[in-house]
């Protein structure tokens, strides 16, 4: 049995991965219900962001004597969101213009094809190495973790605290405000309705005197721009490193599906239940080497059980009860 | 459909395709000195890359079968790929068993189990329409590689399985490339007819049916659910036949054979080659293939290219998937037909006069 201390830790843990499969899960979603393409690349946003912000802060260009960039930080992040989102712009322009000619795996291997492209140019720019990127606090009271015991009552006298890092704690806090402000942009401005539009009906939005094109690139770009922020807080806790967006992307593609894809408050609750599993599955003996099949498990398991995902399911449990 | 014509088209391309391989093996050896000599490293190295493409040749025709017929996408076929190969490595060679199998009875119990495996995952996902099967997958075969990766004391884990035997058939033991190319081709031209022959039969016409409108397929009484998932469960059946072939070949096999972007490979050739066609997926196979090994050396020659593997072939998978999406075979023909059309002025069709068809 494990003790509770090792099960809240990792809950901490789970809680900030999990946030970073939420926000790819509703990166997915974005540019799913706009173009009913599966974006392959969505995880390559994420480590444009990461790189991006490595780059831009600490990076010395393999130069030694080179001091590096040393931006601030703030412009660091909306730089390498910038850059992410110019190159969803660039890939959702491609796919717009083949999105009616090419078949729905023809549509798959330009993700794909854009994914392999992105990763080695990655490679070629910034090397193999995983890289610390910069923890968004660094100043004294930030620089350790917060730790809390809990009562020695319940876990005993010799009970390790329980550590949170300041870098989670941003994780999660600019996780709730980049969903709220999703949710304000989809509901309250013109843009974000005439994209709800677009994914709705098409044809029905370009007789409203809506620009579906225009719409469609710009859903890649919003949903290019999340990933990468995604990716430039989550980089001081796991390192930043050319192929990271490879898993980060599909456990994300997982979380859309087990939210019913399609469904943006699906997305970020599936990405957040599958985070904790993972963390929380590894406590399993036996299971920790097998740690990065739980979200494809969960996958299988939800699309054998129910496959419009999560919502589906429990909708399907209240008309039962 | 005339079918004396049919098949005499059919026969011509199978005669042709014949002398093609009995001879490919003599034009590698054209040197009689050379044949004399123990294989030289080129000609061996090119008969591995031409057994190779025959045992992608197996792979993209079964998955075509899935993706041009049925219409439904695997994002995880390398995952059967390695299932075959797996089990097949793992009972001739395994170091968590005591005995071992011969190699010829671990091909069949490795393609059993594969199609045991897809009918779990088939029956589920085909019920329904979309592309649930391409999720389902996806899944099972990142699944299939960390177990693979990790279940180390009987996979091998990372670095994999060795010392796998060849494959023996009574006396006869395929100990050398040469053997090794006749065995692949024909397993290939087998599989491309018996892909024909599925295609052209009841099932192919069934599927064909569905393809076109699930709901017009199933209001003239075609088993919808039945019919995709039985060349589901062909298709991954085919690729453990390939998996095991390649096993028993290369006598090494480790997980990185059979990952995601294998499976996207895979998925790349019956795309590029055409889909809906056994030749497209042939094409598809051997362009690949090809490419790959270009690419490879194209490293070894530059290692400044070495790197740049990733981004080659990223760039030609969006390019050619850009501007020729229905495929190399079939985009290169339009592109021919649309350049021709240009130069010649085309002459208006008359109405054919109306054959009087007996009933």
């Amino acid at each position: 049995m494990e003790s509770l201390p090792d099960i809240l830790q990792n809950l901490v843990t789970g809680l900030a991965t999990g946030s970073i499969y939420a926000i790819v899960a509703v990166g997915f979603t974005i540019i799913f219900s706009s173009t009913q393409v599966v974006n392959f690349a969505q995880g390559e946003f994420v480590m444009l962001g990461a790189m991006g912000v490595y780059m831009l802060t600490t990076w010395n260009w393999r130069h030694p004597e080179f001091a590096g960039l040393h931006w601030p930080l703030p412009v660091a992040v909306l730089l390498a969101a910038m850059l992410a989102a110019v190159v969803g712009l660039l890939l959702g322009w491609v796919l717009m213009r083949s999105l009616k000619s090419a078949s729905a795996p023809a549509l798959i291997i330009i993700t794909i094809g854009a994914s392999m492209l992105l990763q080695g140019v990655a490679s070629q720019l910034w090397g193999k190495d995983a890289v610390p990127a910069r923890a968004f606090t660094t100043a004294m009271p930030f620089d350790a973790p917060i730790r809390f015991h809990l009562p020695r009552a319940l876990v005993g006298p010799d009970a390790y605290p329980v550590a949170i890092e300041w870098q989670q704690l941003w994780v999660v806090a600019l996780t709730l405000l980049m969903m709220l402000g999703l949710a304000l942009f989809f509901n309250r401005t013109l843009v974000g309705k005439a994209m709800r539009a677009v994914s709705a009906n098409r044809h029905g939005a370009q007789l409203m005197g809506i620009n579906v094109s225009h719409m469609v690139v710009g859903a890649f770009a919003l949903s290019a721009a999340l990933g990468a922020f995604a990716g430039a807080t989550i980089a001081p806790i796991t390192y930043g490193y050319y192929n990271m967006g490879t898993l980060i992307g599909l456990k994300g593609f997982a979380a859309a599906i087990v939210g019913g894809l399609g469904n943006f408050s699906g997305s970020v609750v599936a990405g957040l239940l599958l985070g904790i599993t993972e963390s929380l599955a590894v406590m399993i003996p036996g299971l920790s080497d097998y740690k990065d099949a739980v979200a494809f498990v969960i996958l299988l398991a939800m699309l054998v059980i129910s496959p419009n995902g999560l919502p589906a399911l429990l909708r399907r449990g209240k008309e039962a009860a | 459909m005339k079918r004396s014509a049919f098949f005499s088209s059919t026969l011509c391309w199978a005669l042709v395709g014949l002398v093609a391989i009995a001879v490919t093996p003599l034009l590698v050896h054209y040197d009689i000195e050379e044949l004399k000599k123990p294989l030289l490293e080129r000609q061996s190295y090119l008969l591995h890359v031409l057994s190779l493409i025959s045992i992608y040749t197996i792979l993209a025709v079964g998955l075509n079968l899935l993706m041009g017929y049925a219409g439904q996408v695997s994002l995880g076929h390398a995952a059967f790929y390695g299932l075959g190969a797996y089990t097949s490595a793992i009972l001739t060679a395994g170091p968590s068993l005591a005995q071992h199998l011969s190699p010829l009875l671990a091909l069949p119990i490795g393609i059993v189990l594969t199609a045991a495996v897809a009918l779990l995952i088939g029956m589920p996902c085909l019920r329904l329409r979309g592309h649930y099967l391409a999720m389902a997958t996806l899944g099972f075969g990142w699944i299939v590689y960390i177990v693979m990766r990790q279940w180390s004391n009987v996979t091998g884990g990372i670095s994999g399985l060795t010392d796998i035997p060849k494959l023996a058939v009574g006396g006869l033991v395929f100990d050398s490339d040469v053997k090794w190319f006749y065995l692949t081709v024909v397993s290939a031209v087998l599989t491309m007819v018996l892909s024909a022959n599925i295609i052209r039969s009841r099932v192919g016409r069934a599927l064909r049916a569905l393809h076109g409108s699930e709901n017009a397929a199933a209001t003239l009484g075609v088993n919808v659910a039945y019919y995709k998932v039985l060349v589901f469960v062909i298709a991954a059946a085919l690729a453990a036949f390939a998996g095991s072939l390649y096993a028993h070949k290369v006598n090494f096999i480790s997980p990185n054979s059979f990952g995601f972007l294998i499976s996207v490979e895979l998925v790349v050739m019956v795309v590029v080659g055409g889909m809906a066609s056994v030749w497209g997926a042939v094409v598809g196979a051997t362009t690949i293939t090809l490419l790959f090994e270009w690419l490879a050396d194209l490293g070894q020659e530059y290692p400044a290219f070495q790197d740049m593997n990733g981004v080659a072939y990223g760039l030609i998978l969006v390019v050619v998937m850009v501007f020729l999406p229905a495929g190399l075979t079939v985009g290169t023909r339009d592109l021919l037909l649309r350049w021709f059309r240009r130069r010649r002025p085309v002459p208006v069709p008359q109405p054919a006069p109306r054959e009087v068809t007996r009933v």
